[in-house]
């Protein structure tokens, strides 16, 4: 049974209880009221009657005869005057003598006492509710009673018509009331069955499903946080899929990587072994294939140094700011003057701190990328400038690249080059090894780029190389 | 047999192919970018397109769509199930993982061709003919008499000319996989090819790998 549907039941129970057992009391009262009255007004009626008619009956029996017709006219005329809802008999000596009532009634000892005194009972007779009244006539009639009875059917009608209407007025106002009470409880209880609705939603998998908050009672405080719960779990959810997009990337892109410089060696294995070949050919086909396994040895190696700085404890400590870019330039002497191109480092900055390893590869990796995106005659500037907590920034006159290549560049295997050609090199794993060094050193990565112009590369360091902590051990 | 278009942005890879295909017999011509490959595609006939799905200027995809009538088999390193049926619903006739083996490539070649190309295949050696569409061998104007499966191993042999097959292979490719012979079941076979085509010095035998049909 529903929330709703049990205080509605409940409710209209208790008000059916209350309001029927009220009605009922009320008119009990006014029957118990009304009949007392009666009685009051019947004693009142008895007391004249006998008074009157033992002056009468006393007159009859002091002028002597015969007293039993005299008496009975005198009664009759008695009776006939009160004959309308009233009905006389009189006893003697507890016997009926004459009336209309049937004598067990008359007779009944409940009437009657010994010492006189006027008594009532209500008793039916022929079906009908008669308020008898007894008492005996005063002295020296004494031996004589007068039962006086008056019918009470018109009580009992009327009581009967109150009852009636009572009970229609009891049905309608429950009817009304359960109407009313129906769909106030409905409506009380329509946020909760929203926010049942809403769960019942999200557990399908409508994450965005919010749930809409009426008013300030405890119900919208309960939607209010509902939602807030909703939101925090659809933000968890769009993470992990976020993450398990990023991975899948990943592996679709490591499994591409490798096939292409798979298709290669293999191809040309089947073709050494099964092709008649002049010595030129056989010489040509094996240099595909070392070339190949060349790049699949580099991808290796830069996979490793990606698991190496992830989960590698690195030990910081202040690194020479012109050290480092003198063994930076000395690395990449090689590549530089086979291109043609310029090189200048210049440091207002000291030291950072760091491992020095590690930031020698960073910035061998960019320089790298510099170089293969610079044409013959550009210039490339690496320099460490003395801003917040110091910054390494790299600068080349190369092809650039757009806002959004810019933004997914430190992705593993994201290739400006969507054809992924080997001509300008490498997996794509550069930056994102990059990427993966300045978040061990707690520092920003900032691409700034415009094709055609260059590309200006900043690694921002956040702690400052006196406040640094010893090590950072890993983070995964 | 056939004129072929290359289309693969890899050197190395695109030279393999083209290499193979002059093995067995095609013609074809080399490129190795996308706008290139739709320029070409609708100026020429060619009977087969090998389109590469990375390509610089437009990618295998668009190049599919800017093209018409002529048979294409996509290469790619995309193996997903979704990638599969996506390049053939493109209008592809058929989809080749890298990396692939040679003779998957020419045999699926060999496939589409088989479906696209009217009129009779036939190869001619020496004074013998092999016509591989109503499957009938002469020599000399003489017809010959064949088993099936000699026939197959014939088959098997010409479109993988100038290639040494292992007897392993030939198993595969001539009886089935599921056929559970002896390696010497090939060999007896080779001998009654050899001797029935006059093809003693065409069929050499390889050193420890099989035999190859020179031609």
């Amino acid at each position: 049974m529903k929330f709703w549907q049990k205080a509605f039941v409940l409710t209209l129970l208790l008000f059916v209880v209350a309001f029927d057992t009220g009605i009922y009391l009320i008119a009990d009262y006014s029957y118990r009221f009304s009949l007392q009255n009666y009685r009051e007004r019947s004693f009142g009626e008895h007391y004249f009657i006998a008074t009157s008619f033992s002056t009468d009956l006393s007159a009859i029996l002091k002028r002597g005869g015969d007293q039993t017709i005299a008496i009975q006219s005198l009664f009759s005329a008695y009776d006939s005057y009160y004959n309308k809802n009233i009905s006389l008999s009189l006893l003697r000596s507890g016997k009926l003598l004459f009336g209309n009532m049937p004598q067990s009634v008359v007779e009944d000892e409940k009437l009657h006492n010994l010492n006189g005194e006027r008594r009532s009972m209500i008793q039916n007779v022929e079906g009908e509710k008669h308020l008898f009244v007894s008492g005996s006539l005063p002295d020296p009639l004494k031996e004589y009673t007068l039962v006086y009875a008056y019918d009470l059917s018109v009580v009992v009608q009327s009581q009967a018509e109150l009852t009636k209407f009572l009970i229609g007025v009891s049905v309608a106002i429950t009817s009304l009331l359960a109407l009313l009470l129906f769909l106030i409880f409905k409506k009380l209880t329509r946020p909760i069955n929203e926010l049942q609705n809403a769960t019942a939603r999200i557990i399908t998998g409508e994450y965005g499903h919010r749930v809409q908050v009426y008013g300030r009672d405890e119900i919208a405080e309960l939607a209010k946080s509902f939602n807030l719960m909703a939101g925090e779990v659809e933000s968890r959810i769009e993470e992990l899929r976020l993450s398990a997009e990023h991975k899948q990337q990943f592996i679709d892109n490591l499994a591409h990587e490798l096939s292409t410089p798979l298709t290669t060696i293999k191809g040309y294995a089947q073709y050494l072994q099964q092709v008649d070949l002049t010595e030129d050919e056989r010489i040509e086909s094996l240099s595909y294939i070392l070339s190949d396994v060349n790049r699949i040895q580099v991808m290796a190696s830069k996979l490793l140094d990606l698991a190496l700085t992830r989960s590698g404890v690195i030990e910081f400590q202040e690194v020479q700011v012109s050290s480092l870019l003198a063994r930076v330039s000395d690395e990449m002497k090689m590549k530089l003057d086979q291109k043609g191109l310029r090189f200048s480092t210049q440091s207002p900055l000291e030291t950072v701190w760091g491992d020095g390893f590690l930031l020698e590869i960073l910035l061998c990796n960019l320089v790298d990328n510099a170089i293969k995106a610079s044409t013959d005659g550009c210039t490339i500037w690496l320099s460490g400038l003395d801003e917040n907590n110091g910054v390494l920034e790299i600068r080349d006159e190369g092809k650039g690249m757009n806002a959004n290549e810019a933004l997914n560049v430190t992705q593993a295997f994201y290739r400006v080059d969507k054809a992924r050609s080997r001509e300008t090199g490498g997996a794509g794993l550069g930056l994102a090894l990059c990427k993966q060094i300045a978040d061990r050193h707690k520092a920003s990565l900032e691409i700034l780029s415009d094709i055609g112009k260059g590309t200006r590369i900043r690694l921002c360091f956040t702690t400052s190389s006196q406040l640094g902590d010893k090590t950072i051990t890993s983070t995964d | 047999m056939s004129y072929i278009l290359i289309v693969e942005d890899d050197k190395p890879i695109n030279e393999l192919i083209a290499r193979n295909l002059k093995l067995v017999g095609h013609t074809c011509e080399q490129i190795y970018d996308g706008l290139q490959a739709v320029t070409l595609a609708n100026t020429k006939t060619y009977d087969l397109i090998l389109l590469d799905v990375m390509l610089p200027g437009l990618d295998g995809f668009e190049v599919i769509q800017k093209i018409s009538s002529t048979p294409v088999i996509f290469l790619t390193a995309k193996g997903g199930i979704g990638d599969r049926i996506h390049g053939l619903n493109m209008g592809a006739d058929d989809y080749i993982v890298k990396p692939f083996d040679t003779l998957e490539l020419l045999a699926r070649v060999a496939a589409v061709l088989r479906r696209t190309m009217k009129g009779t295949l036939t190869y001619t050696a020496d004074d013998t003919t092999v016509d591989l569409t109503g499957r009938k061998v002469v020599v000399c104007g003489m017809v010959i008499d064949m088993t099936p499966r000699e026939f197959e191993l014939l088959e098997v042999l010409i479109c993988n000319r100038n290639i040494a097959l292992s007897r392993e292979k030939l198993l595969q490719l001539a009886w089935g996989y599921d056929f559970m012979g002896d390696t010497r079941t090939v060999d007896a076979h080779i001998q009654k090819l050899r001797r029935k085509l006059g093809w003693e010095n065409r069929i050499k035998t390889v050193y420890k790998l099989g035999y190859r049909l020179e031609g």
